[in-house]
């Protein structure tokens, strides 16, 4: 554990020393350099979030006033620009649609249309792919974890730390700065009322009799970060671990075979026509929902499993040799401003600077009326790289034979 | 030879001159888009499909994509052949049932039309109105429960793909069934009332006309509507895909090696299966079009 942050620490330093020199937009990069590294000391020896917070803001203080002209210069190169091409933001999706707006309130002119909303992570990638050298490459990505993996392998990113880049807790950050996780939120199951009498609350109630055909995930796990982590949060459920999810394979293999699993793409109309009675779903993509639900005459409730608390955060980066690149910078530091922040939380997600938020007294009660309750979140943790990198590797080779093809 | 010939002709003043013709120009665009957009892709396909991931020619991305796709393969044939044979038998009944029923004059054309509709409507339209009608909220399902009868308690399943996978089965008649009467009508129109007649007098009954008659002359093209009925619900993709994205159908796993696993780009598999497909395409449309042209001697 203290042998991977101490390497992470290193890397950050050099890379983020690189980074600045070839950005250009500081006027001394070795002073610039030494504090991010200083940063970088700091969070590898405070834990997580909150204890290495008043050295952190200390910091970001110091880095602010250098990066500030560049943010001008950032502005004035996007509103060349006048665009950037996002993908698969769904509206729904963690209040989106807000955070979609407020970016072209606060920078009139400038475009920020979404391609394929419902695209899984695995597509995003393909995407900049099947698009490189077009004019609508996909700028900007948010994907899974292990897609931000497979991204950084493939040399998909394009390293932006943005100004709040020393806010961020250090698992939601990549060291070399190719990606930042902007929020997270929890596995939670929602239920439609008119067709499930008692709500399910743990994962192990999903296997009772009276759930039968009622249960689904949003789609293939080996594709989309959302089912993928109903599998870990299953494994977690029963005697997995972050290292193992094997047993949340197991699960819903066990969960086929019964009956209760019907299958593996809800969307927003499934959930309104009751084809899909409980989801499990990300704990902010009910709340944006919930209006829609209740003027259909549905009765929802969400409920999060209390034996399988995951976490999981969506990786956002710049895309290498996107046509819009100052824009894409811009959106990272639009949805890590506080305005992007309010925005997830507004959702039901939690922003990556939440604790910084709060800090600051910018959460009220009435903001935090979406979040998952707070015995929930107080001890999340988030999968590592190499977790991410060997459930996927175990799960594309058992989900074929032992749920999809089974 | 040609000018000689041309010559010739003028010289006797019967045939007005021939000409070279430029209407084959008008095929030019046709075959250039076959070649583009069918001959050169599926070449391609083709050959990616016998390279291995190293890079050399070889024989046995084939043969993994069978071993590793064994039980696609077995249902995407099941599905096939049932919807096939079955497509067939109905779709042959009710193209007799329209050509011969003479009272309202608007029948035949009514099934025509609606043939010609249905047999085109495959894909998200089609898995959205089963849905719709049999999905788990649907209204036929909440009809037959009403009605005492729960599928879903039975074991039913829309996107589920096992066995002879009554869901998508169920869906892709609807477009098999319209499909074989299309294909079949003309064959049935040929049927000439004289051949019964003949029969009859020389003292044959309704079994021995249709049994030495009536279905040697229909049989190679309910064969051949059959093997293009199968064909047709083979390479069917966006129905099933989006009944379930997890079908475990040959095209659909294609879709899925294409873009959702990790080594998406890499690997020969989805090449290889679409080299398994092209395959099976091209020998089911071959017998298609060899019993087509047997069925068509009868109907000069």
């Amino acid at each position: 554990m203290s042998i991977t942050k101490h390497r992470r620490t290193i890397a950050l330093a050099g890379i983020s020393a690189v980074m600045l020199a070839s950005c250009g937009s500081s006027k001394s990069s070795t002073t610039a350099a030494s504090v991010t590294t200083a940063a970088g000391a700091v969070t590898t020896a405070g834990a997580a979030t909150t204890a290495a917070a008043p050295a952190t803001t200390a910091s970001a203080a110091t880095t602010a006033a250098p990066a500030a002209g560049g943010m001008e210069k950032l502005v004035a190169d996007c509103k060349k620009e006048g665009k950037v091409n996002l993908i698969a933001l769904p509206d729904d999706w963690a209040n989106y649609k807000g955070i979609l707006e407020a970016f072209r309130t606060k920078y009139p002119g400038v475009q920020n249309p979404v391609a394929s909303p419902n695209m899984s992570s695995q597509e995003e990638l393909d995407a900049i792919k099947n698009l490189k050298g077009q004019p609508d490459m996909p700028d900007n990505i948010d994907v899974s974890p292990a897609k931000a993996l497979t991204a950084t392998t493939d040399g998909l990113w394009e390293p932006f730390k943005p100004n709040t880049y020393d806010q961020i807790p250090t698992s939601l950050k990549d060291p070399a700065g190719n990606w930042v996780g902007a929020y997270y939120g929890i596995i939670s199951f929602g239920s439609n009322l008119g067709l499930v009498k008692n709500p399910p609350k743990t994962f192990a109630d999903l296997k009772k009799p009276e759930y039968k055909g009622q249960v689904s995930i949003s789609n293939d796990p080996r594709k989309s970060g959302e089912a993928f982590s109903a599998v870990m949060a299953a494994s977690l459920a029963s005697g997995g671990s972050l290292d193992d999810i094997m047993p949340g394979i197991k699960f819903f293999s066990e969960l086929k075979k019964s009956g209760n699993f019907s299958g593996t793409n809800f969307t927003k109309p499934t959930t309104l026509s009751g084809e899909t009675p409980i989801n499990i779903t990300w704990s902010y993509n009910v709340p944006s929902v919930l209006p829609e639900l209740d003027k259909a005459g549905i009765k929802y409730a969400v409920t999060y499993p209390s034996d399988g608390v995951y976490a999981g955060y969506y990786a956002q980066g710049v895309v290498k040799g996107s046509p819009h690149q100052a824009c894409s910078k811009l959106w990272i530091e639009h949805i890590l401003s506080d305005e992007g922040a309010l925005g997830y939380l507004k959702g039901g997600a939690i922003p990556a600077r939440y604790a910084e938020l709060v800090k600051a007294n910018k959460v009220d009660d009435a903001a935090k009326k979406n979040l998952p309750p707070a015995d929930a979140l107080a001890n999340v943790k988030f999968m590592t790289d190499a977790q991410s990198a060997k459930a996927s590797k175990d799960l594309e080779a058992n989900w074929g034979p032992m749920v999809a093809d089974a | 030879m040609i000018e000689l010939i041309g010559e010739d002709r003028t010289a006797t003043g019967a045939v007005p001159p021939a000409r070279r013709s430029w209407a084959w120009l008008g095929l030019v665009p046709f075959f250039l888009f076959l070649l583009l957009f069918l001959v050169l892709p599926a070449l391609g396909v083709i050959n990616r499909g016998l390279h291995t991931t190293s890079g050399s020619y070889s024989l046995e991305p084939l043969g993994q994509a069978f071993s590793k796709e064994r039980k696609a393969f077995l249902n995407s044939i099941r599905i096939s052949l049932l919807t096939a044979a079955l497509g067939a038998v109905l779709g042959t009944l009710l193209a007799y049932a329209a050509a011969t029923a003479r009272r309202p004059k608007w029948l035949r054309s009514l099934v025509t039309s609606f043939s010609g509709v249905a047999a085109n409507l495959g894909g998200v339209v089609l898995a959205f109105a089963f849905v719709s009608l049999l999905g788990a909220q649907g209204l036929g399902t909440r009809i037959l429960k009403e009605a005492g009868w729960d599928l879903y308690a039975h074991g039913f399943k829309l996107n589920q793909f096992k066995g002879f996978s009554p869901g998508v089965s169920t869906a892709y008649l609807y477009f098999q069934i319209p499909l074989m009467v299309l294909v079949t009508l003309p064959a049935i129109d040929g049927l000439k009332q004289s051949w019964r007649e003949a029969a009859s007098n020389l003292g044959g009954s309704t079994f021995t006309y249709w049994r030495r008659v009536g279905l040697p002359v229909l049989a190679p093209s309910m064969l051949g509507g059959f093997l293009l009925l199968f064909a047709n619900s083979f390479s069917a993709f966006a129905t099933a895909y989006a009944l379930s994205n997890q079908a475990n159908l040959v095209p659909v796993k294609i879709s899925f090696y294409l873009q959702g696993d990790n080594s998406s780009g890499k690997s020969p598999m989805p090449y290889a299966l679409a080299t398994w497909m092209i395959l099976i395409m091209m020998v089911s449309m071959a017998g298609y079009l060899v019993l087509r042209k047997r069925a068509e001697r009868w109907l000069r």
